[in-house]
């Protein structure tokens, strides 16, 4: 019994992860209509400039977030200034990013090698500490992603929900033209959107940099995966996504111990598949949907 | 086509004459393989505007019903051939039942969902033991009518075969009414739907048709795969290949895929001999950006928009073959390749100029409507 508990809770926690890695996919497919595979990409690149700053500087990390949402942010301004520039239709940006995505990953892989690379657990203060409860143990890495993932989803719920920024971005969410007329510069605000977006990439980055090992082929894992998540939670819908993330762990990793590893995928991309057939929206709804 | 065809077909016999290296057929081959694939996606996802990414799924499925039926159950490998295409296409109109009776199901949603089939697959293909079981097949050479030539010559005209089969098919189904129907869902279903058009019916058989190809010409990929494992036939490369092969050549006319398929493979292949290929992938990919930013609309397309362009860049084509004859360095792949590359860049430059009546319309998939 214990063993499924745990298996359980160690869902929960790589939910977490899955969880932030879906936000930013899940609001700018959502709000701007930019289907941006890329954005798994940009992760996996920051997960290594963490791997790298970490190893030959010795900091602590969580540091590199500096470093590395900065960045991030400048990549997705660029990327949705071209989009707008080339008027590019949804359908479109998923193969613009796709493209974007080969590139990104190849050169990961040219840069860093397709061989294994994991911070040093000696100058990894986090990967090695476990809270343990009774006989559960929650890894530190991990729930620091949960917590992460909670936070700015709520943060990017209430900006969306109160703020004219928020309301602006859902307006044109719904429709471009009748808010275009109510004085909504869309340009600026999608910018400023994207730029968030791949932020929210940058601290997943990070936080997968001090979780596990990093290798070039990873961010395919992730394609399947986090479009899962992304489109259970309903598209655009961030609490939705974190929820679907925590969903998506707790299957894999109960399967995972209940039947095989390799099967898990299975399992989770079955649920997809009845998912998308039965509620298009999503578990939770989409955004405006409502 | 099928003088063309004919002519190719008679090509393996040529090198007892004039003894070239048996790589020009290894080179055919692939071309072939790839034109196969590229059409076959072209009549679901070119033709109606699905996008899928299912691609890999469907060639999957027929190389390892023929690694399983040929290679370990022992059947002939032309009875597992029919199977395997048979198999393929039931899994497309499996999908498609599944898929195309919401009619909410968007056009982004459905891109994932055959993604998705392509993982259910991979998964089961590394889990099961009488498919795969994590050990991998290895194929065999199979007994085959002498006339076929030595076994490159023989896969090489197999694959010759598919290819013209599938061109063919596409060549009807754009000439049909069938066809113009599927042009119709692409532009506007709601509409197509009104006018009449058997919506439904038109997306089951597109997607049944594409699988049976897609299955088929995976048959023979199989024999020049020679040993089987999952990771390597259910990667994301032939579904990634086949979308930049369509985009690039254009996606309404049967003439686009091959146009895609012969740049694409020929300049993957110079990329890999001449040892850049680390650089492949990241040329690949920026050529699918290049092309939605600048040719959403594919190359064939822009040829018949602008005409004068379109002998341009024959004349680029010659040119570029003649120059890196003269140079002398390489061998004819490297003229043909460099030949393709000048034209296309013809092609790119030659961007139409953006008046009024050129703007493409807001409605995602009407843009391309003018031309065809």
């Amino acid at each position: 019994m214990t063993t499924y508990v745990q298996a359980a809770v160690s869902g929960v926690m790589v939910g977490g992860l899955y969880a932030i890695m879906a936000l930013g996919l899940s609001l700018s497919w959502g709000l701007l209509k930019v289907i941006n595979l890329a954005h798994l990409a940009l992760i996996l690149a920051s997960g290594y400039v963490t791997y790298q700053l970490t190893s030959s500087t010795g900091l602590d990390p969580l540091l590199s977030v500096f470093v590395v949402v900065p960045a991030l942010l400048v990549v997705g301004v660029a990327v949705q200034w071209v989009i707008e520039r080339f008027d590019v239709d949804e359908l479109n940006t998923l193969l613009l990013s796709f493209g974007l995505f080969i590139i990104a990953i190849r050169l990961l892989n040219n840069i860093w090698s397709a061989d294994f690379k994991r911070i040093d657990d000696t100058k990894n203060p986090y990967a090695t500490h476990s809270l343990l409860l009774g006989d559960i143990a929650f890894p530190v890495p991990q729930l620091l992603a949960l917590g992460a993932a909670v936070v700015i989803a709520v943060a990017a719920f209430v900006v969306l929900r109160y703020t004219y920024f928020g309301k602006a971005l859902r307006a044109l969410a719904y429709d471009r033209e009748v808010a275009a007329a109510f004085g909504v510069d869309h340009r600026r605000i999608g910018i400023v959107a994207a730029g968030i977006g791949t932020a929210m990439g940058g601290i997943a980055g990070v936080l997968i940099g001090i979780n596990q090992s990093l290798f070039p082929q990873l961010a395919y894992e992730w394609v399947g995966l986090i479009f899962t998540v992304v489109i259970l939670g309903g598209i655009g819908n961030l609490l939705g996504a974190v929820a679907a993330g925590v969903l998506i762990g707790v299957i894999s990793s109960v399967v995972g111990v209940a039947w095989t590893h390799q099967g898990a995928p299975l399992v989770t991309f079955l649920v997809l598949i009845v998912a998308l057939l039965l509620r298009p929206n999503g578990l939770f709804g989409r955004l405006g949907a409502s | 086509v099928l003088v063309v065809a004919a002519g190719l077909a008679f090509v393996p016999n040529l090198r007892d004459a004039t003894d070239f290296p048996v790589f020009y057929l290894v080179f055919g081959y692939f071309v072939f393989f790839w034109i196969a694939q590229a059409t076959s996606w072209n009549i679901l996802s070119g033709y109606t505007g699905y996008f899928s990414f299912g691609q890999g799924a469907f060639y999957g499925l027929g190389v390892y019903a023929v690694g399983d039926l040929f290679g370990r159950q022992g059947w002939n490998y032309f009875a597992a051939v029919p199977v395997a295409a048979a198999l393929s296409a039931l899994l497309g109109t499996a999908v498609g039942a599944l898929a195309f009776r919401l009619g909410s199901l968007r056009g982004e949603i459905f891109a994932l969902l055959t993604l998705a089939v392509t993982f259910v697959l991979s998964t089961i293909a590394g889990l099961s033991n009488w498919v795969d079981g994590g050990q991998g097949i290895s194929i065999p050479i199979p007994s085959y009518p002498s006339f076929l030539g030595d076994f490159q010559s023989m896969i090489y005209r197999l694959a010759l075969a598919v290819a013209v089969l599938a061109v063919l098919a596409a060549i009807l189904i754009q000439g049909s009414r069938f066809g113009a129907g599927l042009f119709a869902i692409r532009d506007e279903e709601g509409v197509a739907e009104e006018l009449g058009v058997p919506t439904f019916r038109s997306k089951m058989i597109a997607i049944t048709v594409t699988g049976f190809l897609g299955g088929l010409s995976g048959a023979v990929a199989a024999l020049q795969i020679g040993y089987l494992t999952p990771d390597v036939v259910f990667s994301l490369n032939v579904p990634l290949l086949v979308i930049v092969m369509c985009v690039l050549g254009g996606r309404r006319h049967w003439l686009g895929p091959v146009i895609g398929a012969l740049l694409i493979y020929s300049l993957q292949d110079r990329l890999a001999s001449s040892g850049h290929d680390r650089w492949a992938q990241v040329v690949l990919g920026a050529i699918l950006v290049v092309v939605i930013l600048f040719v959403p609309e594919g190359l064939y397309a822009r040829m018949q928009a602008r005409p004068r362009q379109a002998l341009l860049a024959g004349a680029a084509l010659a040119l570029g073959m003649l120059v890196a004859g003269l140079v002398g360095r390489g061998d004819a792949t490297d003229w043909l390749s460099t030949g393709l590359a000048a034209a296309t860049a013809v092609l790119l430059v030659s961007r139409p100029k953006r008046t009024g009546a050129r703007r493409r319309p807001a409605s995602p998939r009407a843009g391309e409507a003018g031309v065809s």
